[in-house]
């Protein structure tokens, strides 16, 4: 859990922060940031390094294992700082997820092996869980993992798995035995992606970017060493994340920025159009984007307090994800009504028009939005899960 | 049996574009390439639809808005990408409405199906375009306009506000795109750079103050017909959406069961009851007093601007994952719909001038009835 040492200095460690932020971060990848292209292992490594270097590859992790040792109001004060100075998100599937399962189910070999990779950004992981028919529904997975000898053949499918396409490896949930309650039979297994047997394929989606790809594997032999935690143990691994970092300290903060953008893309498109397309309406919405990212500031802000204190209430933590989620996707929607003219139909140029922005990633974004109340729990899954909570059943 | 919209102009010219529509789908499923479009286009031809609105002494079919509005609304279910409204309604009714005889001969080639017009009208499209008179009566072309390229044309239409001119150029003198573009919708659009093009006398259509009027006329007529595509659109939606639900199973259970997700398409339905109400009103409307009254018109499309997000984001939701994928139809319905919004003025546009116009009146005098002094 997080340190809870009274006698931090919040101000200096601001300070300590934003100066890093303002002098360690690359002018092409603050452009990139700073103009919402879409960003790739090339990107988050380049920052992940960076990070590194300075010690600070892992916001969220115990000292002694490479982490910062921060508690979450400094983590809060990290992630605030980021993203007011345009300097990239961290990439969450190495660092965020896979990186604490390793430090709590793992064997010393496997932290060997995986941690030094993640922390410095030289080995990329993704998510393989989703399956075409396991979805909301994760439990019923059906990608099968037999124990041979000293491996394990797997064969399945996994689909909405983000950067597969530029990864090395991938922790894939697999199911293991087909006896007990369905949650029991899964395991999670590290599948290195240039193993024998596995293709990619990408799918196209809506925002005109690549993140999301199917993965197919045919008879696929897995070493039984890179099996994380005992076999029917998966489903837990799974949810010790949701359970322990419930609270994202990064989004508000990204969101907060983002609005500022948005704000300003919005007066300049007003000022090209003002005769004939009048966008003064544009106000309000605006404006009630700014007190809703106070308020879910505020929220987050107590949401930490309560978490280091240790009463934080899972529906606290669900709100605060939903909340932001939707609010993202109305601060988007004002961009796209701002520069939709303009660029949807000038949508994707067809021809290499180099990395300068177009105005076209306003598009990309809102159509990439739709996905925050879908990936990761829809939202109709989550108002059900704080609904459980609010009333009892 | 599972649920069907009721469309807003029932009958035999809905049913055989519907047939049509679903056969080029299921024939090439999918986003559409440009050699597909263009075998699509041959049977758009053969069916005689560019020439639905040209009047009978010009060669035409003599049909009324309804026939077009048939068409528009069946195609629109299947996200084709054909450039229907833009070549048999834009065009047509632009060349209708100016009295030079080289406008009727090229009226008589479209109904004909040997011309293929392209519009460069929507002023959203055209950047810094200016036309010099010459002195033997040739014009001198300059600009950016942006093209829809989906389909090869023989002939593109431009209007240049600046001059007061209605120019026509042939496929020969455009010059080559200096940018291409996907649209969000999937369809090829180009920047042209329009520097120093000479146009010959012949093939100036009208000049002077005859010219915004009518090119006003024809953009009302793509602004209504664009917010009948997004009717058409919506309806598909609806009934693909109803039709996955019922299949996909999560927990055991079809997900058409989960109380929140059959709300969620009921109010997709509710407006899409509301929405086909209206356009089909002012298209009625429209033939009867024998033109379209501008404000009717800008307040569809400012409605339909939010009905058409409002269930392109309801259909990508209700999908799930899929709903985010470009090979499942109802994405890319969604996707059609989102851009339906930016043809022939978006929202904001459309309330613009009917503020400024001072066309916002009361909702009562939609019904043509004395409102008391």
């Amino acid at each position: 859990m997080s340190n809870t040492d009274i006698s931090v200095d919040y101000e200096a460690f601001r300070r300590e922060v934003r100066d890093f932020a303002r002098l360690s971060c690359p002018p092409a990848l603050r452009e990139a940031v700073c103009s919402n292209q879409k960003l790739g292992r090339k990107e988050f490594s380049a920052w992940q390094k960076i990070l590194f270097a300075r010690g600070w590859a892992a916001p969220g992790w115990p000292r002694a294992e490479g982490g910062t040792g921060w508690d979450l109001r400094q983590r809060y004060i990290f992630e605030e700082a980021m993203a007011q100075l345009d300097c990239p998100p961290q990439y969450h599937h190495g660092i965020g997820h896979i990186g604490p399962v390793l430090l709590h189910f793992g064997t010393p070999e496997q932290k060997r092996r995986f941690l030094p990779g993640i922390l410095d950004g030289t080995h990329w992981w993704c998510q393989g869980y989703s399956e075409p028919a396991a979805g909301s529904d994760l439990a019923s997975l059906k990608t099968r993992a037999v124990r041979d000898g000293d491996a394990y053949v797997v064969d399945g499918q996994k689909i909405w798995t983000s950067h597969a396409h530029e990864a090395d490896i991938m922790y894939t949930l697999v199911r293991t035995s087909t006896e007990a309650k369905k949650q029991d039979g899964i395991s999670l297994l590290l599948i290195p992606l240039d193993t024998p047997g596995i293709s990619i394929r990408p799918i196209k989606t809506i925002d005109g970017w690549h993140h999301v790809n199917e993965v197919f594997l045919d008879n696929v032999r897995v070493p039984a060493e890179n099996l994380l935690g005992q076999e029917g143990q998966g489903w837990r691994c799974a949810k010790f994340l949701l359970d322990r970092e419930r609270l994202s300290p990064a989004t508000v903060p990204r969101l907060a920025r983002l609005l500022d953008q948005v704000g300003e893309l919005a007066a300049a498109e007003q000022a090209r159009h003002a005769a004939t397309r009048d966008l003064s309406s544009l106000a309000e919405r605006l404006l009630t984007a700014q007190a809703e990212v106070r308020a879910a500031s505020e929220m987050l802000l107590s949401a930490i307090d309560e978490e280091m204190r240790g009463s934080l209430r899972a529906a606290k933590a669900s709100a605060l994800k939903l909340y932001c989620s939707e609010l993202g996707q109305r601060i988007i929607e004002i961009a796209f009504d701002a520069i939709g003219p303009d660029r949807v139909r000038r949508f994707i140029p067809m021809r290499d028009m180099g990395d300068a922005p177009t105005g076209a990633e306003w598009i990309h974004n809102y159509l990439f939005f739709r996905s925050r109340t879908i990936a990761g729990g829809t939202t109709e899954v989550q108002k059900n899960v704080i609904a459980r909570e609010l009333f009892g059943a | 049996m599972s649920f069907q919209t009721v469309p807003m102009f029932p009958g035999d010219l809905y049913d055989a574009a519907s047939r049509f529509a679903s056969q080029a789908a299921a024939a090439a499923p999918g986003p559409s390439s440009a050699q597909v479009r263009g075998q699509q286009w041959s049977k758009v031809l053969e069916m005689g639809w560019p020439a639905v609105l040209v009047p009978q002494a010009q060669g035409g079919a003599g049909g009324t808005l309804p026939d077009l509005a048939a068409i528009v609304e069946a195609t629109a279910r299947q996200s084709l990408n054909l450039p229907i409204i833009e070549r048999c309604a834009v065009a047509p009714a632009l060349l209708s409405a100016l009295p030079q005889e080289r406008a009727r001969v090229l009226l008589e080639q479209v109904a004909a199906g040997e011309a293929d017009l392209a519009c460069a009208v929507q002023p959203d499209l055209l950047r810094g375009l200016d036309a010099l008179a010459g002195p033997d009566g040739s014009w001198e072309l300059e600009g950016t306009i942006t093209l829809d390229m989906s389909l090869a044309a023989s002939h593109t239409l431009v209007h240049v506000p600046a001059a007061q001119a209605l120019l026509v150029l042939e496929a020969a003198q455009m010059p080559p795109p200096a940018m291409r573009y996907r649209s969000v919708d999937g369809r090829e659009l180009a920047d042209i750079a329009l520097r120093r093009v000479r146009v010959p006398a012949s093939q100036l259509l009208g000049s002077g103050a005859q010219v915004q009027p009518a090119v006003d006329k024809a953009l009302d007529l793509g602004a209504l017909m664009s917010a009948a595509e997004v009717v058409g659109a919506l309806g598909a939606l609806i009934e693909q959406t109803i039709a996955y639900l019922k299949t996909r199973t999560q927990f055991g259970v079809h997900l058409s069961t989960f109380q929140a997700l059959r709300h969620r398409v009921v109010e997709m339905y509710v407006q899409y009851e509301s929405a086909s109400g209206l356009v089909a009103r002012i298209v009625h409307d429209g033939v009867e007093k024998g033109q379209l009254a501008s404000r009717d018109v800008s307040l569809a499309k400012a409605y339909l601007g939010k009905v058409g997000r409002f269930g392109a984001e309801a259909a990508i939701q209700l999908h799930g994952g899929m709903g985010m994928t470009e090979e499942l139809l109802s994405a890319r319905l969604a996707q059609r719909m989102l851009s339906c919004e930016f043809e022939y003025g978006d929202r904001f546009s459309h309330l613009t001038r009917l503020v400024d116009r001072g066309l916002a009146h009361s909702a009562q005098e939609l019904h043509d009835e004395p409102v008391p002094a």
